[in-house]
């Protein structure tokens, strides 16, 4: 399994290698001076043995050799260090790309099913964490894992007997290291879970605010809070302790070892036939605390490694989601003249749910098509299905004579103009969000546009006017937001006009202007309008009355009324007060 | 950083002193490490006693134990330290959050005070945590090794001193530096996450206006970005380690190099060189632990500026004494202005009005017309920038805000639901209720049959938000919480609009039948909603353009006449029902 995603993780570094074999042999330079260093003051303090004994001149050479060494270790730490890091960001941004591109052009399918902060997570989060893993895989495990080998042989040619000493008690401090490992895992996990609780209660509390203070709720939501941060803190001591437990206990074992190398150190300096001087008991001694330090280390990298994968494998599922089938080699359509047509098309978005069948319908050039019926009648799906964010299961949905999988995406939706329920402002300024989807348009026509869409006002009573930035949570009213998102539709003067809901919420007096205003922009041109408000509708060419995903009675307002059914129903319903 | 360190540290006096005394314990013995090896060589080898080598082997473990349980004691303390300091810091900015008005509240915004109140924290208690553990045992042992220095060879220490000094600086420098280009990953993290969810929200805009290629770019942009500063960052933060690296092996040369004429000349011994070259490899690897440290540190400095930020707001209202009579409420609105924040325009102009006891005002007026503002004006959750509010004839500002708020009802717009049962939502305005006040309240807001029909009644769970009940069930609800509560003033702020015409009707029915001794105030979009009031303002972009009963301002007042023609039929203008 994760034989996979280290195989792809390494195919995103591949552009990068350089920087991958600059770091690896930056690495071993490091290493290597950083070990061979205590050799030569291992070296040069056998030479000061004692008074008038010391041999300056060996010694000057030997301090000069250090000298080299050092400063060549250190830009090559350097260098190491830069590499790990270019490397990793680079790779990272280049997943980045793939993630984008993955949102722009997964089916809606799967973006309509899963949560956008989930997404979220993994395009930073998932990414960062990753872009660590690297770094430290390159910097620390490597380093490491160079260094014990490095440390072991140099070891065994000092002095072998004490080397396997060495290495028969090395597990002892990677037991100890796991075992804690292992046991503090437990109250980190309770820990998050906590305070996942934590957030979720000041998640609706503090954007609630407003209601708490109201109700003079103040002193029981502290309460509540209270109650879960106490019970917070205590696994927050537990897993604090336990994490402060790894370090002291692997340090003790390594100086219990260390203990043991001097004792034994000592004494076979002592035994002639070893031929080991004090200076390479001190080199020993040295590289015994390098060897057993990258252990500690690397308890740490496994942890953030494996952490690290956990994220790969969320983004490389996310990366790996079915896109849009390519539309390269269709058709561009041009010159619409508004003809669409439904035939026979059938549709759910679960296989057990049925939701359209068999709807079929003609909309004429020019025509305005009106769409009611009750929540959950097919709707907002049936602008899924004109758009082609979805495709029908069955049947076909033609504009002008072509089936509509047979064009390009993007001139099938250049032809349609909509503003949907949802309304949607990206973080900018007015100016922008108003443009967007028009191609460079003059100042003027931007505010032409807004006028049009009674936008103007509002943004002049505006600290900024259009230049002013929106898209925060609370800049402007849902209202507001509607009357920005139909401006941008009057920029665009689209072919065929789709309103879903858009102007449910306005005030009456504004709906009006507004669909005024909406009629001299597609005189001659086919629109699409769903309302829940019926006196928004009276005036279509045709009603279609949706109910359970069938089309159940079409004709105008007045033939609708005549025939007594259920739009008739329907169109009552709201006279029923008084 | 260092102030709110000061804050809470100093509640833990005990765990704060000896934490770091028992840290202090493990530095000196592992101090007393290399001497130990210098009495081996100096004594043991070179006098060829074997005794003296076990002895002091045995010396080596018995410091390991004891370093051990000390540093034991003060990783208990730290952790306690920390978890408490955590668990207190927080507690602390959610009580302070919650003695702010609106006006701090909107400054700050709901999700930066929640990453406020979580992650910051979070990042502050583990600083805490390693500055007791890790970050304290550095300067120990910088200094303590020093100190042994000098025992051993005052003038070599003077070596020990200089490179104490230059890592100091070395650290300080490369933190300095690097914090601001930390701070703008930051930034620049947050700004694509704006982007990205603004493209998994927007799928269908960008799919519909096909801009996928400018998102791309929108994206690939910001994280070229992220790319280039988080490198520089590195440059920047990689030279740390060479660096210390540096000073530390040019220390070491220096001993050895001036070493040699003290040991040729016998001021030192040949073991006592090593301990000495031992005491700066100790320092130089506690300095790299440091090093590690300086990201956490950075974080948490940044983190702890963001608290600090919300502790030195002070809520704007300053508070009344005098207690709000019981009865229903007169509010008059004198010469009333109104703008959110200095910059901007007013937001409601020279607003005149008077509700009497026991009255009904609508409020009608188009989007973005200052209908709400008016509401929060009332509530005092904003305090008037000129003219003045008077509630029973005395000024607003000289009300306690808990005893007006107690005899003010609000349903809100967006009705909002808290996670518990329908009765602990209930309970928010009235701890006492009883089973019949529960049952009243919820018949009065036409929600009862729908609550029933749950399996558990009054007791049905209410999910976060509200999410197990329809737009139309929330705002019920939300009214029942309101019709629960005593009070002598209740305002629904276009909180029914997402019921159909009967229940609405029935709803208003029931308002008028049973809650006479109430003023109330409603504020809505549809003319059916407001026409039979006692009293009618109509507000336009935030100005009055008119204020009466529906058959004068039908006559007299333009803006009104347009909103009940584009609503209603000739015979509902007229008012014969």
């Amino acid at each position: 399994m994760n034989k996979g995603i280290l195989k792809r993780i390494l195919s995103y570094i591949k552009p990068y290698r350089i920087w991958l074999y600059v770091s690896l042999i930056s690495a071993l330079i490091y290493v290597f001076t950083t070990l061979y260093i205590p050799i030569l003051t291992g070296d040069a303090i056998n030479l000061i043995v004692g008074s008038h004994l010391v041999d300056f001149k060996k010694v000057t050479i030997k301090i000069l050799f250090i000298v080299g060494l050092f400063i060549l270790g250190s830009i090559f730490q350097w260098i190491m260090a830069y590499g790990a890091n270019t490397l990793s960001y680079q790779t990272v941004k280049d997943i980045r790309k793939q993630t984008i591109n993955k949102i722009l052009n997964v089916e809606l399918r799967y973006l309509d099913k899963i949560s956008p902060g989930d997404i979220i997570t993994r395009v930073i989060s998932d990414v960062d964490q990753v872009s660590d893993g690297l770094i430290q895989c390159f910097q620390q495990f490597l380093t490491g894992i160079v260094t014990i080998i490095g440390t072991l042989i140099l070891m065994f040619i000092i002095c072998w007997p004490i080397a396997i000493a060495v290495v028969v008690l090395t597990p002892l401090s990677m037991f100890v290291a796991s075992f804690i490992a292992k046991s503090s895992a437990k109250s980190f996990k309770e820990q998050s879970i906590k305070r996942g609780d934590l957030g979720s209660f000041s998640n609706e509390y503090v954007s609630n605010q407003k209601i708490v203070i109201s109700y003079n709720q103040q002193k029981e939501a502290i309460k509540k809070f209270d109650e879960i941060n106490e019970e917070l803190g205590k696994y927050t001591f537990k897993a604090q302790l336990f994490g402060a437990l790894a370090n002291p206990s692997t340090r003790f074992v390594n100086a219990i070892i260390y203990a043991v190398l001097a004792v034994g150190g000592a004494l076979l300096v002592l035994n002639k036939d070893f031929n080991l001087s004090i200076g390479s008991l001190y080199s020993f001694l040295t590289y015994a605390s390098h060897y057993t330090k990258p252990f500690n280390e690397i308890s740490g990298v496994i942890a953030e490694l494996q952490n690290s994968f956990a994220s790969a494998k969320r983004i490389f599922a996310f990366l790996d989601q079915e896109e849009q089938a390519s539309d390269k080699d269709n058709l561009k359509i041009e010159d619409v003249k508004g003809l669409v047509r439904l035939e026979d098309v059938s549709f759910s978005y679960e296989q057990n749910q049925k939701l359209i069948e068999h709807l079929s319908f003609r909309a004429k050039p020019g025509a305005s098509v009106a769409i009611v019926g009750p929540t959950g009648c097919g709707k907002t799906t049936l602008i899924n299905l004109l758009m082609r964010f979805y495709d029908p299961n069955e049947g076909a949905i033609k504009l002008e004579n072509y089936d509509i999988r047979d064009l390009t995406r993007d001139s099938l939706r250049e032809s349609y103009g909509m503003v949907l329920q949802d309304t949607w402002i990206f973080q900018g300024t007015i100016k922008e969000n108003i443009a967007y989807g028009s191609e460079n348009p003059s100042e003027e026509e931007i505010i032409e546009a807004a006028k049009r869409a009674k936008v103007h006002n509002f943004v002049m009573r505006m600290e900024n006017g259009y230049d002013t930035i929106v898209g925060g949570s609370n800049d402007l009213s849902e209202g507001q937001r509607q009357l920005l998102c139909i401006a941008r539709l009057m920029l665009r003067k689209p072919q065929i006009l789709i309103l879903d809901e858009a102007t449910s919420s306005l005030d009456t007096r504004t709906e009006l202007i507004i669909q005024q205003n909406f009629r001299e922009l597609i005189k001659g041109k086919t629109s699409f309008i769903i309302a829940h408000r019926l006196s928004t509708i009276t005036e279509a060419d045709i009603i279609l009355v949706m109910k359970d995903g069938n089309v159940i009675e079409q004709g105008t307002h007045d033939e609708l009324l005549n025939k007594r059914g259920f739009y008739y129903e329907l169109y009552n319903a709201q006279f029923a007060n008084d | 950083m260092f102030k709110l360190y000061r804050k809470y540290l100093r509640f833990y006096k005990k765990e704060v002193v000896l934490g770091p005394l028992f840290k202090l314990i493990e530095a000196v013995f592992e101090l007393i490490v290399p001497l130990v090896l210098a009495y081996i060589i100096d004594n043991g080898i070179k006098k060829n006693n074997t005794n003296t080598i076990w002895k002091m082997g045995g010396i080596l473990v018995l410091l390991a134990v004891v370093g051990l349980l000390s540093t034991l004691v003060c990783q208990y303390f730290a952790s306690k330290v920390a978890s408490k300091i955590g668990t207190r810091l927080r507690g602390d900015l959610y009580r302070h959050v919650n003695f702010l008005s609106n006006k701090e509240l909107d400054e700050i915004g709901a999700s930066s005070l929640q990453t406020r109140l979580i992650n910051d924290t979070t990042q502050v208690q583990n600083s805490i945590a390693m500055l007791i553990r890790l970050a304290i045992r550095a300067p120990f042992i910088v200094i303590g090794a020093t100190i042994m220095a000098f025992t051993i060879s005052p003038l070599l220490a003077i070596i020990f001193v200089v490179s104490a000094i230059l890592i100091g600086l070395i650290i300080y420098f490369v933190s300095k530096l690097s914090l601001p280009h930390n701070k703008k990953v930051q930034h620049q993290l947050d700004e694509l996450t704006t982007i990205t969810d603004e493209n998994i929200r927007g799928a269908r805009v960008v799919r519909a206006f096909s801009k996928q290629r400018y998102e791309q770019r929108r994206f690939c942009e910001k994280s070229d970005e992220i790319q280039k500063t988080s490198t520089l960052l590195a440059k920047v933060s990689s030279c740390l380690n060479p660096f210390t690296g540096v000073v530390v092996n040019l220390a070491i040369i220096l001993l050895i190099y001036f070493g040699m004429f003290q040991v040729d000349e016998s001021f030192i011994s040949q073991g006592e060189l090593m301990a000495l070259v031992n005491y700066m490899t100790q320092i130089s690897i506690a300095i790299v632990v440091v090093a590690n440290l300086v990201v956490l540190f950075t974080k948490a400095s940044a983190s702890s500026k963001r608290i600090n930020e919300v502790f030195e707001k002070e809520s704007t209202l300053i508070n009344g004494n005098e207690k709000v009579d019981k009865g229903p409420l007169e509010v008059e609105f004198k010469n009333v202005c109104f703008k959110y924040s200095k910059g901007a325009n007013n937001a409601i102009n020279n607003i005149n009005f008077k509700l009497n006891k026991g009255k009904s005002l609508g409020i009608i007026g188009g989007t973005g017309s200052g209908k709400s503002t008016l509401i929060n004006l009332i509530d005092r959750f904003y305090d008037v920038t000129e003219g003045t509010i008077l509630i029973n004839g005395k000024e607003l500002s000289k009300y306690d805000l808990k005893s007006l708020r107690d005899s003010i009802a609000i349903v809100h717009q967006k009705s909002t639901l808290f996670s518990g049962t329908v009765s602990s939502n209930l309970n928010w305005g009235n701890k006492d209720a009883k089973i019949e006040d529960y049952r009243k309240a919820l018949q009065d807001a036409q929600a009862l049959d729908f609550v029933m029909s749950k399996n558990n009644g009054i007791d049905a769970e209410v999910v976060q938000e509200g999410r197990n009940f329809s737009g139309g069930q929330k705002q019920r609800l939300s009214i029942a919480r309101a019709l629960i509560k005593s009070v002598g003033l209740l305002i629904l702020d276009d909180s029914t609009s997402a019921l159909d015409y009967k229940t609405e009707a029935d709803l208003k029915k029931t308002l008028f039948k049973e809650y006479q001794d109430v003023s109330l105030i409603m504020i809505s979009q549809r003319i059916s909603t407001v026409k039979n009031l006692d009293s009618i303002l109509v507000l336009d972009e935030g100005y009055l353009v008119g204020c009466g009963k529906h058959e004068e301002l039908y006559k007299t007042c333009k803006v009104y006449r347009e909103i009940a023609d584009s609503q209603l039929s000739k015979r509902e203008v007229n008012g014969d029902e």
